[in-house]
């Protein structure tokens, strides 16, 4: 493992708050140019992980290394400057907010000239130029955001960190946000890490991802690669998907003799699940529910609840309203056993 | 109601005709209670600064202690000054008591509990995420200082008024410390209680009003900038 | 405004230049007052208010090198400092107090410079009938009719003075308590204002009534009894005590005997109240 191409490397890295633990792994690897985005529950370390990340926790147990140097009492605020975080909630300077832009730049010693170009080009790109003379208070979620953006990236760091970006942003924004976040992202080769609980966030921005659960790591991998076969009934559910015992799929669905005992669970995402409008269906529908990457029809069948991706436009026709009756398939290529 | 008429006449007499013996005290009161205003407020500010921002263990006790501190009458910080600085006290040796230095000193015993506790919350008030993201953009210990400063400066102003306010209408302490000596240590509040013992009411109203007129204009400077805050929101 | 900040975050000096600022005012300050031949005097309040401690301290100015500080306190306060060293001499006026005072080895000496009489002063219309009486026969008048009658009570020489009075009167009132009779804790003004008010008798040195009376309808009723006499005198202080400027205490007592001093202690408020406030010792 040549330590050298990554732009992060940590390992051994346990940090306490008071008494107790909040967050202990082994090993977690960032290598240039990559996305990684690690998705949790409140509570469950993301912030800690993303606070070690930026060498913002002094007294921290374990070794993290930025681009193969180790990182000791005395080199790290130098190295803090190769990255830069924006937390959720912007937090933003009650002055101007090309003065908070221009102050930050100064903090990391950017020449005059450098600020006053880089402070409005950076609002420019984030599309907030015109809100440049405006206070923090003046301005929506979503501007702020932007404006907190527009800071991180005017730092020009190495590495790009954001707690939970669209964490009070309505939909319309968020949609437009994540667009222009992911193209900066992409054309300026930086690394970046993401920490979210959003799944479509963590989708949108992100190659790589690192399921945190109670301070551990449960499972990292390549998006594709979790999303398809979570490893544990816990990150199966942080990911969005229906998670059934044995007994109660095989009452509901067809399902395939498992390679394991029957204990066992299994779990499938809301996409698994088609819906055909059948009046002697077995399945009805009960209601919908607004869930992670959109709307479910919660189908009730053979006694189980079990949801079902819908487009909106599909929810609002006749055939799939509340209380139709339906024909429920399961694709199993997309089904996963998991062991309790 | 004839000894308020005719002190009201008295006091218009007496500022009208620029009784120079008013005008000295009254200038030797700012230049006094500016000194501890200042001194306070930079001591008093630190230390609510550290109280706020810095973990440590006992930090409760302390800010117990200065919110005590707050409501301390001043003629006992008086008293203890006074008691230290006595000839007969541990520093008598300095020579201290009776002069201006005394009253600075008894007067920033009264107002720097006052100003570490109003900084305090006013630095507790601010977001917690505020100080991680100003140390991640790579302030250090001054930098980070003067941006919370600055963030808090609402309530930073609110405590140096108020340390202001609560030096220039004392009285017990600048009498025990400063012994009201003509021309030295004798400002508006203890010349005013001195015209008072006399029974001279009418100076003593005129001193009275000179000394209301300031608490005036702070106040006035307090409530605009509250006013400024309110406009924020 | 960024501009600021990026200034205040170069100028290394910014903290030691707040303090250098400080600390040449604070310089200022101090420099009023020089520590040559300076003496501290401590006197009574009541003392103090009639302004003639002002004319003499002056006058021994301008006669001598010496720079007087004068601080007044009430008597016991006076005569703590004393004891403890807080001050270089007194001039206080409790006799009793005073003796006791040499007697237990805190004072050196004590010089008679100055007295007045003190004057029972009470409403017009004197409802105990006290008028022209000796001192004896009028206090037990006033309690035997239970007027109302105000005390300094605050240990002062008025106050220590007034309660043996009343012991010679055959009343002990250090301890007791009579409805008709109130301490009001407080100077000499203040407490002729208060029996003023509330048409009370009370017992006070000439020169705080005269440089306060304003109410015809408070009147001298006692005066010029010999119990009445209230005696000034110079204390010094224990001369093995090392930081006590006893030269300078031992000038003002000197200045104040001498025949021009007593001359000015005669002549002070003649002339604004029609008589001496205070007089000479012989």
């Amino acid at each position: 493992m040549l330590v050298s191409d990554n732009a992060l490397s940590m390992s051994e890295i346990v940090v306490h708050r008071g008494r107790q633990k909040v967050l202990s792994f082994d090993s977690f690897n960032l290598e240039r140019g990559q996305n990684v985005a690690i998705i949790g529950a409140n509570g469950s370390g993301k912030s800690s992980f993303l606070l070690a990340a930026g060498l913002l926790i002094p007294s921290i147990q374990g070794e993290i290394s930025y681009f193969g140097t180790r990182i000791s009492r005395s080199n790290r605020r130098d190295f803090r400057r190769l990255s830069s975080i924006s937390f959720q909630d912007p937090v933003l300077l009650d002055r101007t907010v090309v003065d908070n832009l221009k102050i930050a730049m100064d903090l990391r010693d950017f020449q005059k000239e450098e600020i006053n170009k880089g402070a409005y080009s950076w609002l420019e790109r984030l599309g907030v130029g015109h809100l440049a003379e405006k206070k923090p208070h003046e301005l929506s979620g979503g501007e702020r955001q932007r404006v907190s953006l527009a800071r991180a990236f005017a730092l020009e760091p190495s590495i790009l960190m954001l707690d939970e970006p669209f964490n009070a942003i309505d939909p319309v924004d968020k949609r437009s946000i994540s667009r222009d976040l992911h193209d900066l992202i992409t054309e300026s080769e930086l690394s970046s890490i993401v920490v979210t609980h959003d799944i479509s966030e963590a989708v949108v921005l992100a190659d790589k991802v690192v399921v945190l659960i109670d301070g551990l790591i449960h499972q990292t991998g390549a998006m594709r690669d979790v999303f398809q076969n979570p490893k544990s009934v816990d990150v199966a559910k942080l990911i969005g998907h229906t998670v059934l015992r044995n007994d109660e799929a095989r009452r509901s669905l067809k399902i395939p003799d498992s390679p394991i005992n029957s204990d066992d669970m299994i779990s499938f995402p809301s996409s698994a699940i088609s819906l055909k409008a059948h009046s002697e269906g077995q399945g009805q529908i009960i209601r919908y529910e607004s869930a992670v990457g959109g709307v479910v029809a919660i189908v009730r069948l053979g006694g189980v609840e079990i949801p079902s991706s819908i487009s909106a436009h599909e929810a609002m026709s006749l055939d799939f309203s509340v209380g139709q009756n339906v024909d429920v398939v399961l694709d199993y290529s997309k089904l996963v056993y998991l062991s309790n | 109601m004839d000894l308020i008429r005719d002190a009201i006449r008295e006091t218009f007499l007496l500022l009208s005709q620029g009784d120079s013996e008013i005008w000295s005290i009254t200038l030797r009161t700012l230049i006094i209670c500016g000194c501890s205003t200042i001194i306070s407020f930079g001591l008093g500010a630190s230390a609510g600064f550290c109280l706020a921002v810095l973990p440590f263990r006992g930090r409760a006790v302390l800010v117990t202690f200065a919110n005590t501190g707050m409501g301390m009458p001043p003629v006992i910080a008086g008293l203890l000054v006074a008691i230290l600085l006595w000839r007969s006290g541990p520093f008598g040796g300095l020579n201290l008591i009776y002069t201006p230095i005394a009253m600075i000193i008894s007067q920033c015993v009264i107002a720097i509990p006052l100003v570490a506790a109003i900084t305090a919350g006013a630095f507790m008030s601010l977001p917690e995420s505020l100080f991680l993201q100003i140390r991640s953009l790579g302030a250090g210990r001054k930098e980070t200082l003067f941006l919370l400063a600055y963030e808090a400066r609402l309530g930073l102003m609110v405590a140096m008024m108020a340390g202001f306010g609560a030096v220039i209408s004392e009285v017990g302490a600048a009498m025990m410390v400063g012994g009201n000596l003509a021309g030295d240590t004798r400002v508006l509040t203890t010349a005013t209680v001195l015209l008072v013992s006399k029974g001279e009411f009418g100076r003593a109203l005129a001193y009275g009003i000179v000394l209301l007129a300031m608490v005036f204009v702070v106040a006035v400077i307090l409530t605009s900038v509250q006013n400024l805050a309110r406009k924020r929101i | 405004m960024y501009w600021f900040f990026a200034f205040l975050r170069r100028t290394y000096r910014i903290d030691k230049i707040f303090y250098g600022l400080i600390f040449l005012l604070v310089m200022y300050l101090t420099g009023c007052s020089s520590n040559t031949n300076s003496m501290l005097l401590i006197t009574t309040t009541s003392t103090e208010n009639t302004g003639l401690i002002d004319a003499l301290v002056a006058r021994f100015e301008e006669k001598t090198d010496y720079r007087v500080k004068v601080v007044a306190v009430g008597t016991g306060a006076a005569l703590k400092m004393g004891e403890r060293g807080d001050g270089d001499v007194l001039l206080v006026h409790s006799p009793s107090a005073e003796i006791d005072f040499v007697n237990s080895g805190f004072g050196a000496s004590r010089t008679q410079v100055m007295k007045n009489w003190f004057v029972i002063v009470g409403p017009a219309a004197d409802p105990a009938q006290i008028r022209g009486l000796s001192v004896d026969e009028g206090l037990k008048a006033i309690a035997t009719a239970g007027s109302a009658f105000v005390s300094r009570g605050d240990d002062s020489g008025t106050h220590k003075k007034e309660i043996d009075l009343w012991k010679i009167a055959g009343f002990d009132f250090a301890p007791a308590v009579q409805n008709w009779y109130t301490a009001t804790g407080q100077g000499m003004s203040a407490t002729l204002t208060i029996a003023r008010q509330t048409q009370a008798y009370t017992l006070t040195d000439k020169g705080t009534w005269l440089a306060t009376s304003i109410d015809s309808d408070q009147v001298i009723l006692i005066d010029q009894e010999d119990e009445l006499l209230n005696v000034y005198s110079v204390v010094l202080l224990n001369q093995a005590a090392e930081n006590i400027n006893h030269k300078g205490a031992r000038a003002f007592r000197d200045f104040m005997l001498g025949v021009e001093t007593q001359n000015m202690i005669e002549m002070f408020g003649r002339e604004q109240y029609g008589e001496s406030l205070f007089y000479r010792i012989n």
